[in-house]
């Protein structure tokens, strides 16, 4: 386990979990999980097991997981409950921005990547991974209006990423409070999502 | 001021004295009586207007001393008898007070004098009297005008001082001065009500048809209205009222009188005159007979209103449930029901955990009105939620597809529901056995082919390993790859073996190991291993060649035997085909790059590659305490 850096201000999920990272000889990774995707590999043709390097596969797995940070931040904030009084027209007419302090969340974010192992061209099997993000955030302000997140600013979060493979987990990241820098401006806006009432 | 009450006039006293003062005081009572007789009564009649006010009456009195004004014009007035109606009050003096005038005049609510002029009236003998009283009144505010009536016109001249103006009854207040003679008192100055119905108020209820009309019941009088009734009548003939009773009524007070009727459909959509009329029989005395009737209130009771059409109202109880640990897998038996008065289209009924994320969905048919669907959905516990307590509920309609009575019911109670740890599962293994299932050995008598089979007996899935073949002790060993085998399955392949040459035939030793490296660990290793003879015919067709080639060459060193046409020299000197193999080609990025067909290997190469597929993911979010 090893705390991502915070120098640079992260950008996609692979900045997160720290794939790019990773040596490229198999210690790195547990034998267990070394050994389904090697058994898994072979299993779509015969002699492709030993064809693949473990960097070749965290190479081709780093892509798996470019997935932009902030789209995970704007899917987790549209379904957030305390801004589903700003849904309301008559407390909030649309014409009306506020700008909502939030306290502290916990974001989960769940992703199966997948890398396709292809001969010729043609796709011979598909290898999918789990990947859980949970991030922490402590802090951060969000302009709402009209239904819609349109900025967000002074965003803190800290928290950990973990990678497995078919329950073997292979990547455990600590990730150490970022701060992300600057405004993220919406500009179309992020609609936030209405949430089933509970009721009793 | 001293007042009594006095129906005829003080006697005078006897006295006792000389003849000669006799004759003097003969003359001087004679002159006395005369005066005596000569002195007057003064009559003053307050009536009407602000002068039904005792205080009023008592300032207007109070402003001039009537007896010494009537004096000033040589009338004597000895008493000066005040009239209200029935009332009398004699007063033997009648000193003037003017400051107590005026408190009196402001304490009845007059400080300005009357808003309306007032009239006195006069005869010959008080035609100087009324002048100055007139005089005097207006030092409280009170401007009068003065009129001379003959005695057989007072009665006329006082009912001219009552005139109706539109519903309500004016009345001007008056004074009546006359020193002629006792005057009988006006009966209509006696208290009298007079009851006026006011402009009705109309509601009418669509869902009970009841119209409820409310009348305004004044009375304007001076007197008291003893209870009467009200008929309601409507002038279109559409409907009828029945009377209705009016309380006993105290004078300038009122009441309201409520009528309630239901209101047949044929009359709906029409439009109703409504007139209210009090005391309908006269039965009460009034003042003023013609202003019983009230205002004519049309009123049109609406069309009735279509009904709404009935809406359903959706509920999902939560009935029970059941977790099974071998297969993780929770079941929920849930009950749909449609407990309102309209018909509900299909939609769906959903599992939700705490954070509001859907876990189940089944799809809930069309429900009548107090029906129900029950329905099971599956859930598969996540291994990390073992050992701990779901929180679970059920929600119908999530979609809003269905419009109901009420949204707010359609989720059930959270469910608290303790998922029990996994038991530890004991140890077990896989188990691999290698059979040679069958042989069949080939025409050349050397080549053999073995149907090999690996079974998996064991209780745990097998990882994948190799499997070896071999024939003598010396010749090649044939590698294969044995997949990954769960527990019960198997795999088989057949495989040629090439034994040496034997001149003679005789058996063929065949070898299979799996796991030969013992990778696996296993319940059993002695049936990784399986040795089977096979039988190798006599090689007569070899022998058989031996024998042809000696012949060949013996017809070569003589040529007379030597059989068939001879081969060309070309054809004999023809390079061998070339060999097949399959390599791989591994490439950083996918896509497929052509190899050069003229590789000079001769091998067929294949491109193998990775391509990486993103995937945004699920997120959700939780508020987490300070």
């Amino acid at each position: 386990m090893a705390d991502a850096q915070t120098d640079i201000a992260p950008h996609t999920l692979a900045d997160l979990a720290g794939s790019a990272d990773m040596q490229t000889d198999d210690q790195q990774l547990p034998d267990e999980a070394r050994d389904a995707l090697r058994e898994d590999i072979g299993s779509f043709g015969a002699g492709l097991a030993q064809l693949f390097t473990t960097a070749g596969i965290l190479v081709a797995l780093n892509k798996a997981l470019d997935v932009p940070l902030t789209d995970i931040l704007k899917s987790g904030w549209s379904s957030a409950v305390d801004l589903q009084p700003y849904l309301d027209p008559e407390k909030h007419p649309p014409e009306e921005t506020t700008w909502v302090d939030f306290g502290k969340q916990k974001l989960t974010s769940t992703h199966n990547p997948k890398l396709e192992v292809l001969v010729n061209g043609k796709r011979v099997g598909t290898l999918t991974f789990d990947v859980v993000l949970t991030l922490h955030i402590t802090a951060t302000k969000l302009l709402v209006g009209n239904g819609r997140i349109w900025q967000a600013t002074g965003t803190a979060f800290k928290g950990d990423c973990r990678l497995s493979y078919k329950g073997f987990p292979f990547i455990k990241k600590q990730i150490a409070k970022v701060s992300l820098p600057g405004t993220l401006n919406f500009a179309e806006g992020v609609r936030i999502s209405k949430l089933p009432v509970a009721v009793g | 001021m001293k007042s009594c009450r006095a129906d005829t006039p003080a006697r005078p006293f006897p006295v006792r004295i000389c003849p000669a003062l006799q004759m003097l005081g003969m003359l001087l009572c004679s002159l006395f009586f005369a005066s005596a007789v000569l002195a007057q009564t003064l009559e003053v009649e307050f009536a009407q207007g602000p002068f039904d006010e005792p205080r009023v009456r008592a300032a207007a009195f109070s402003v001039a001393d009537w007896q010494q004004l009537s004096g000033q014009y040589g009338q004597a007035v000895r008493y000066v008898m005040v009239r209200y109606g029935d009332d009398e009050v004699w007063h033997e003096q009648t000193p003037q007070a003017p400051d107590r005038a005026r408190a009196l005049m402001a304490e009845a609510g007059y400080m300005d004098g009357f808003p309306t002029p007032a009239i006195i009236f006069h005869d010959q003998s008080t035609a100087r009297l009324a002048v100055l009283i007139r005089r005097a009144l207006s030092t409280i505010g009170v401007e009068a005008s003065t009129q001379l009536v003959a005695p057989q016109d007072r009665a006329a001249a006082i009912a001219a001082t009552q005139y109706n103006f539109g519903r309500e009854r004016i009345e001007i207040p008056y004074i009546f001065l006359t020193t002629s003679r006792r005057t009988p008192p006006i009966e209509r100055l006696n208290p009298v009500a007079d009851l006026i119905a006011g402009r009705p108020l109309v509601r009418f209820n669509p869902d009970t048809r009841m119209l409820l009309v409310q009348v305004p019941v004044q009375n304007i009088g001076r007197g008291e209205a003893p209870p009467s009734t009200m008929a309601l009548n409507d002038l279109s003939r559409r409907l009828r009222f029945a009377n209705v009773r009016v309380p006993a009524i105290g004078p300038r007070s009122a009441t309201q009188v409520e009528v309630t009727a239901p209101v047949p459909e044929a009359a709906l959509g029409q439009e109703l005159l409504l007139q209210a009329i009090v005391d309908p029989d006269e039965r009460v005395l009034e003042l003023n007979d013609q202003n019983n009737l009230s205002p004519t209130v049309p009123f049109t009771p609406p069309e009735p209103r279509p009904r709404p059409e009935p809406k359903p109202d959706l509920t999902v109880e939560w009935q029970r449930h059941a977790f099974d640990p071998q297969t993780g897998v929770l079941t929920v038996a849930l009950v749909v029901r449609n407990s309102g008065a309209g018909n509900a289209k299909a939609h769906a009924v959903d599992i939700i955990d705490q954070d509001g994320a859907r876990l189940a969905r089944s799809a809930v048919p069309p429900l009548s009105p107090d029906s129900l669907f029950e329905a099971s959905q599956t859930i598969l516990v996540a291994e990390r939620s073992l050992g701990r307590t779901i929180v679970l509920a059920a929600i119908v309609d999530s979609a809003d597809q269905v419009d109901e009575t009420n949204e707010r019911n359609n989720q059930c109670r959270l469910q608290r529901i303790p998922i029990p740890a996994p038991e530890p599962e004991e140890e077990v293994f896989a188990d691999l056995a290698v059979r040679i299932s069958a042989t069949s050995v080939q025409n050349d008598g050397r080549s053999v082919d073995v149907a090999l089979e690996v079974v998996n007996t064991g209780a745990r899935t097998s990882p994948s390993t190799s499997l070896t073949l071999r024939g003598d002790t010396d010749s090649e060993v044939i590698r294969l790859f044995v997949p990954s085998l769960r527990p019960g399955t198997s795999w088989s392949s057949t495989q040629t073996v090439v034994s040496r040459f034997r001149a003679t035939g005789g058996a063929f030793e065949l070898l299979a190991r799996v796991d030969p490296d013992n990778l696996i660990p296993e319940t059993n290793k002695a049936n990784n291993r399986f040795v089977r003879t096979v039988m190798l015919p006599f090689p007569y067709l070899i022998w058989g060649g031996v024998g042809l080639a000696v012949i060949l060459v013996l017809s070569m060193v003589f040529p007379r035997f030597r059989p068939g046409p001879k081969r060309p020299k070309a054809q004999r000197d023809s390079p061998p085909s070339p060999k097949t193999s399959l390599d791989y080609v591994p490439r950083p990025d996918p896509g497929f790059q052509q190899i050069d067909p003229d590789d000079a290997g001769g091998a067929v190469k294949l491109e193998v590659s990775l391509r990486a597929v993103t995937d945004a993911g699920q997120q959700t979010l939780i508020k987490e305490d300070a």
